[in-house]
Order: C-alpha cells, then structure tokens, then sequence
C-alpha cells in the first residue's frame, strides 16, 4: 500500500455517503483515479471511507452530479493543522514575538556592577566601560573581548592595578583594584652611601654625612662613598647619609644583527566579518565579500548565544581581518653596525636610571658571519652609584 | 474482441508462458488465509455491505462472503478486502 505514504503530510478526510448504492459513488471515485480506503458499512444506505485532502475537488465535483450527501466526519493531517494555525495567525504572531523578546532580553546586559573600588573610581570606570561599550542594555554579542576590555581598562584608567570583568548570565561584574599610594616612609634611620658598582667619581652632591671620597678617585663596588659617621669617634653622631655621586661607570654588550631581515606589520587595514556557528556548520551574515589571501591577519572572536539562562548550541563570532605587509630590510654592514649600536644603546639606557648619561661609545670588535654583523660594544656611562647602606644600631 | 484475436492471445500464452491474467483481462484473486482477499482486474464494485461483497469482472461478476467486511484500499482495479471471508465465488450473469 505504498500510495499510503505520506498520509500524514498530505492530509485525509474521512467521508461519510449517504443514499441508495453508495457503492456507486465509490465507483465514480476510483473511475477518476481517486484511491480510497478504509470503506466500512455503517448502516443500510451508510458508507464511510477515507481519501486524501488534495482529492476533496472531486468529490464536491461528484457530488453535485449524484444524488448522494456527503458529509466530513474528520480531518487528519498536516494541511489541517496548518489551516488552523494559519486561522489564528494572531496567537502564532505573538508567540514568535514573545520568543524573540524572551531571546532579545537573555542576550542584553541588564547590570554593570562595579565593586571593590572608591565612588570616584568607580565612576571614571564606568564612563570608560561605557566607552569599550559595555553598559546596561547593550546586546551581548556586540561586546569585544572582556580580556582586551581588562587590559584597555588598566592602560586607560589611572590609578588602577587590576580589573577583572565577569560575566554571570545578564549581569557583568567589575571588580577592581585601586593603586594605594604607599606612603614612603622617610626612615631617619642612620645610614651610610656606599657605591653600588665600580667607577670613578665625576662629582659629588651631598647633602648630609661626611665625604670619603674624592672626585677623579675610583672606587670599587661596596667602598663607602659618603660616611653617616660625623665628627669623633667619642662625640660622633650617627646621621643618615644622603646625596648623589655621579661616577663614569662602564658597560660592555654584545649584539649581533642581521644583514637580511623580514617583518610582518599590519596596516591598519582591517575588515569585519560576522556569522554564527552551529556544531560545525558556520553561517555568514556581514561580510561576505572580504578579499582573502596570504596577506591577511585573522582574529576570531566566539561569543555564546543565551535563550533565558541556557547557552544554545549557536555562537556568535565575529572576524577580524587585518591586511599584513611584509617588509623585507636588506642592510649593508654600515647600516647594520648603526642599528646595532642604537639597539645596544637603548637597551641600556632602559636599564639605567633616567638621570644618567651615555658620555661614549665605542666599537671594540666587529665580526661578520652568517649574515649577520656580530658587535661588541662599549659604553661609558655618567650615574648616580650611591647606595645607602643602614649603620646598625648595635655596632 | 473477435474469435481470431482470442485465438491469437492463447496461442501467444501457451508459447510464451505468460500469465493468464495478463492476457484475458481476467480477475486475479489473492487470499491471504481467511482474512485478506486481493482482487485484481475488476471492473468496478456493485455491492458492498459487511457480509457480501459483489465485483464486476470483464465477463460475470465475483462474490465475496463473509463477515466483518473491511475494504482497506480501492484503487482503479485493485481491491483489498479484510474481514472472515468464507467463499469466493464466479457467477455468470
């Protein structure tokens, strides 16, 4: 009974003929093609049998010609479920609605709490979060990272030593830290300077204790420079000792740097893409004609999607496509000795103390091999090399 | 049909071992136990009530008899009947 397949999608009516012979009228069916089944006797002039909806024309057709009476006794089907549904278009419009609703109001941001933090920072945190884009009522899926928003957040704001943003469903919590300003105690404790590296002494600025040393004298690491000892060893006084020595200091490094070399910068060029991802099936929706190739950078970023408080297997992800450029540097040895000797220089100078000075340079060996320029440089330096160093009470 | 074309088509099936049926537009009748009877070829359903089920057939008619009558499906020469069926009969008429 294969032409039974499908009776579900197709829809059935169950008819009842009432007249002489309803044999008859079955007959006029089958002889239009029309299949029938399930014909049971309900009476003397009584016959019920099924057929399908789309054949319904036909029996109306039949019938006006035939002195029969028909009537439906039910409906089964898809069709008529359908042709309900379709009769209460209000009731399915506003379930959809109410779903989207429910939908929308899981996926929006209902409350920025900011805690840990004083009113004042509370507030400027607030106007920059506000500025990243997150603040109550926003959607969900239209935030960036809370990672990159954290670390915004510590560069932006002054004063802030940690942030960490939490999302719990419809709620987003800031915690923060604020800098304290340690109050630097000023010990008076009695102290000695003593020089914290080798050198010889350019000039001496001291404020308080007694000079041991001289200008133009070199000292070792750990001589005393500047004693907090005043006067007898019967009348002395223990001070503390303070003041700058600014003593030549030198420096040896090594760098090697290549002749050939490649980056990769970005451009600043990027695009968005944005598309949702089901299991493995991703679909786009923004962005589809974004030129691709080698020279592209991608940043993907996942978000979850929530209906109430379950996360649905659909997530939000947004890409990022960011043009790279490759720059290919071909450097002499001269060039290459220069930038060797600026990058030793600067790395030292972020070693040193801000107050101190590069007084020379000097190339002590210059080696070429492997394509590289292998230097070995020599600095001398102009800084402060005193050290205090506590005189113990007991002593 | 004229007497030389029946000729014909019985010669064609005592050669060719064809079904019969085929041949003579003649009703082919399945049962299944008591309770299906599948009727093939029929011309169309002069009777029907729970006991008795009467067929137009090329030439005559065929009677079903039984109890608790049934026609699961009626299709443009195809009939399957469920119920008791206790005979099958040809008549000429």
């Amino acid at each position: 009974m294969r032409f039974k397949q499908g009776m579900f999608f197709q829809g059935t009516i169950t008819i009842l003929v009432k007249g002489k012979r309803p044999e008859l009228f079955l007959n006029q069916l089958m002889k239009e093609n029309v299949p029938v089944w399930d014909i049971k006797t309900k009476g003397e002039h009584i016959l019920e049998a099924t057929i399908f909806f789309k054949h319904l024309s036909v029996v109306r057709k039949l019938r006006r010609k035939h002195h029969f009476s028909i009537s439906f006794k039910h409906k089964n089907g898809l069709p008529f479920i359908l042709g309900a549904l379709r009769l209460n278009k209000p009731f399915i419009v506003g379930v959809m609605v109410s779903l989207f609703v429910l939908f929308l109001v899981s996926n929006i941001v209902w409350q920025v709490k900011i805690i840990g933090v004083t009113p004042e920072m509370e507030y400027k945190m607030k106007n920059q979060l506000k500025e990243y884009g997150l603040q109550e009522g926003v959607l969900k899926i239209s935030l960036g990272s809370l990672e990159k928003m954290e670390r915004n957040m510590l560069k932006d704001v002054d004063g802030l030593l940690w942030v960490g943003i939490k999302e719990q469903g419809t709620t987003y919590i800031v915690q923060g830290v604020e800098q304290k300003e340690a109050e630097r105690r000023e010990s008076d404790r009695p102290q000695h300077l003593v020089a914290a590296k080798k050198g010889t002494i350019l000039q001496m600025l001291v404020e308080a204790g007694k000079p041991e040393v001289q200008v133009n004298q070199y000292v070792e690491k750990g001589d005393l420079l500047v004693s907090g000892l005043i006067g007898d060893e019967e009348s002395g006084k223990k001070v503390q000792a303070k003041g700058k020595v600014y003593a030549e200091t030198w420096y040896r490094s090594e760098t090697s740097i290549p002749l050939k070399a490649e980056y990769v910068t970005l451009t600043g060029n990027k695009e968005h893409q944005y598309g949702l991802e089901i299991g493995q099936m991703s679909i786009p929706i923004w962005g589809f004609f974004v030129k691709s190739g080698q020279n592209i950078y991608k940043q993907v970023e996942k978000q979850p999607v929530y209906f109430l408080k379950w996360e649905l297997p659909v997530t939000f992800v947004r890409t990022t496509l960011f043009e790279k450029e490759k720059t290919v540097v071909d450097r002499s040895e001269k060039e290459a000795i220069v930038t060797g000797v600026d990058q030793a220089r600067n790395e030292l100078l972020r070693r040193l103390h801000h107050d101190s000075k590069i007084l020379e340079e000097k190339i002590l060996r210059k080696t070429v091999e492997n394509g590289k320029v292998k230097l070995i440089l020599f600095f001398k330096v102009k800084e402060n090399i005193a050290k205090p160093q506590p005189i113990n009470q007991g002593e | 049909m004229t007497k030389w074309q029946r000729k014909m088509k019985q010669w064609l099936i005592n050669q060719f071992d064809m079904p019969a049926d085929v041949m003579h537009e003649l009703p082919r009748i399945t049962t299944i136990g008591q309770i299906h009877a599948y009727i093939e070829n029929h011309q169309g359903l002069v009777t029907f009530s729970e006991k008795e089920i009467l067929l137009k057939m090329t030439r005559g008619y065929v009677k079903v008899t039984g109890e608790n009558f049934v026609l699961k499906m009626m299709l443009p020469e195809e009939i399957l009947v469920e119920g008791q069926i206790h005979s099958v009969q040809f008549l000429r008429q």
